[in-house]
């Protein structure tokens, strides 16, 4: 509202300084008036929200025209011949414009929902993937350990553990969907503080530790202790996501390399492994969520891969970051992201 | 005959009563079973459990409340077993006097540790009985001498500043506990301390450089990210563990 008073206070005094500048050339019936004042509507019409703005502008903008720059000067004529004419062009030319101006801002708007109607159904599709396999898992077994009552010990004992893995994958699906859901909300914002970067990354490893991750990990961080703005549970949620995911599809990977790099703006972190690399068809993909929603051919192997990656992309892009993924020379995959150095700026 | 430590679980959810009554049955422990505020409130005065296990969505009682309760007249063990997971709940819940934290869902293995953790501290009003009796905490190779104001690693004098020592010998002295951000500062610099806790990180980033085997994966000093620290107890370190 502020602002379209603004536009509207500003375009039309720039008007009338014109028209007045222009009137001391001739001293007659200003003949500039009427097109500036237009051209001043069309201008106010475009760029303020809604009808109001430019329909107030051409009213002032026809009393302008008559009072200061119509013949007799400082005086209301209301029986001037143009006088309809003027009023009805301003008003049509308001009203057009603020149509077309308030056409063209909807459909953005309806763009933009569908894009992230469309992200939102990507991760769906991936989360009730990642759920119903290991959830099938479970009731398969489960009933089996009910219903057969000659299983032997090894087998009852397979069986539950599996169950076991499946349960403890869920709880890594639900962690992830509750860390979007921590800042995806409607007006949610980060809380950003800054935190000792090695600290988060440590954390993150002992997590991985606790669900089982057996790799090796090489951790190279610069000599100083490095404080960057973030949200700590997010980004140590990223980290882990990254570690487990070259666990899931590292296949033969036997070392982790996490590389911390200091740039003048921005911190980078890079996760490499020397597995098996990504097929160079998915890494467009990585990070949206439409590979795991493929589903078919990539039943087990595309765990993870798609609600885990597609959740760290929307969480580095929150804090202002960005990812990137590709493969070594020298064999297995680098996954990277980078974040801000001083408060991220939030994304539009 | 052993008399069996009696632990109350709060908990409205059966599936969770079962399992952790069920638990703590088979080791050694007897229970003794609320599903409400009200009536957990009652039961603790009039079975005097050894250990409260608490959860703190409860239909009646808003968890907090319960915590603020029972600390106003008995420093029983609370251990706080929840669905809730900002961070801020956590610290909220230890800052009232809550003696550890437990995120649903955990494991058998962890929830038997603190309770034995807990247990021991409630034991000992001095933090633990090793550091009453020799004024030194020893944990794997890590060694906090109380009264020289060292620390140890392997036999070899790490070489933390006077600062720094403060810190981990609050840690050792609770050890097995998270302390918060908040009652760190508070009990280092005093309740005028500011509540910008980056000064604390960067002494804790140093301190983990200087004491751990590998800094980059902690086995002394744990985060608990957005909450606080924890220093390793006896048991972190199993018997049977390779560490």
């Amino acid at each position: 509202m502020c602002r379209n008073t603004a536009i509207l206070l500003s375009i039309l005094s720039l008007c009338i300084v014109v028209c007045y500048a222009l009137s001391h050339l001739h001293d007659d019936n200003n003949p500039f008036a009427v097109p500036i004042f237009i051209l001043g509507v069309a201008a106010i019409s475009r760029f303020s929200d809604g009808y109001v703005c430019g329909i107030a502008a051409s009213v002032i903008g026809v009393v302008c025209v008559n009072y200061m720059f119509t013949y007799p000067f400082w005086v209301f004529d209301m029986t001037l011949s143009g006088y309809p004419l003027t009023f009805t062009v301003m008003l049509l030319v308001s009203v057009i414009i603020s149509t077309l101006t308030t056409q063209v801002k909807h459909q953005q708007r309806l763009m933009y929902e569908v894009k992230s109607e469309s992200m939102r159904a990507n991760l769906l599709r991936a989360v009730s993937h990642d759920i119903r396999t290991p959830l099938s898992s479970i009731l398969g077994a489960t009933s089996t350990l009910l219903e057969s009552q000659d299983l032997d010990e090894t087998a009852r004992r397979d069986l539950l553990l599996e169950v076991h893995k499946d349960a403890q994958w869920l709880v890594r699906v639900t962690e992830n969907i509750l860390s979007v859901t921590k800042f995806s909300a409607d007006g949610v914002k980060l809380k950003l503080t800054e935190e000792v970067v090695e600290e988060i990354v440590g954390s993150a490893i002992t997590k991985f530790r606790k669900t089982g991750g057996s790799i090796s990990i090489q951790v190279h961080k610069p000599q100083d202790i490095l404080l960057v703005p973030m949200e700590a549970t997010l980004i140590e949620q990223v980290l882990l996501n990254l570690l487990e995911n070259v666990v899931f599809h590292g296949k033969c990977a036997t070392r982790i390399d996490i590389d911390i790099a200091e740039e003048p703006s921005r911190v980078c972190f890079h996760v490499s492994d020397n597995g098996a690399g990504i097929a160079e068809g998915v890494l467009p993909h990585l990070f949206d969520g439409s590979y795991a929603a493929q589903d078919g051919t990539a039943r087990d192997d595309s765990r993870n891969m798609g609600i885990g990656l597609s959740v760290c992309q929307s969480i580095v892009a929150a804090h202002g970051g960005g990812m990137s993924a590709r493969n070594n020379p020298s064999g297995g995959a680098t996954l990277s992201f980078w974040l801000p150095k001083r408060g991220g700026t939030e994304p539009s | 005959m052993n008399v069996r430590d009696k632990v109350l679980i709060v908990e409205d959810d059966e599936g969770i009563r079962k399992f952790l009554s069920t638990t703590l049955i088979a080791n050694g422990y007897s229970v003794i079973l609320a599903d409400d505020g009200k009536s957990a409130l009652e039961l603790v005065s009039s079975h005097c459990p050894v250990c409260i296990l608490l959860d703190l969505g409860l239909p009646d009682i808003d968890g907090n409340e319960i915590i603020r309760s029972i600390r106003s007249w008995t420093s029983i063990p609370i251990l706080v077993i929840s669905a809730r997971t900002t961070e801020d709940d956590k610290a909220g819940a230890l800052d009232l006097g809550a003696d550890d934290y437990l995120t649903k869902p955990f494991s058998t293995v962890e929830l038997l540790a603190r309770i034995r953790t807990a247990l021991r501290h409630a034991r000992t009003p001095a933090g633990n009985d090793e550091l009453s009796l020799t004024g030194s905490y020893h944990v794997g190779e890590l060694t906090v001498d109380m009264r020289k104001h060292r620390v140890f690693l392997a036999g070899r004098d790490v070489g933390l500043t006077p600062n720094e020592f403060r810190i981990v010998s609050l840690l050792a002295a609770h050890a097995g506990q998270v302390l918060t951000y908040k009652y760190i500062l508070r009990e280092l610099w005093g309740p005028a301390a500011s509540s910008d806790n980056k000064i604390l990180r960067v002494h804790m980033a140093n301190i983990r450089r200087k004491l751990e085997p590998n800094p980059d994966e902690p086995i002394y000093l744990f985060t608990e990210v957005g909450v606080g620290y924890r220093m390793a107890d006896s048991e972190d370190f199993p018997p049977d563990s390779h560490i």
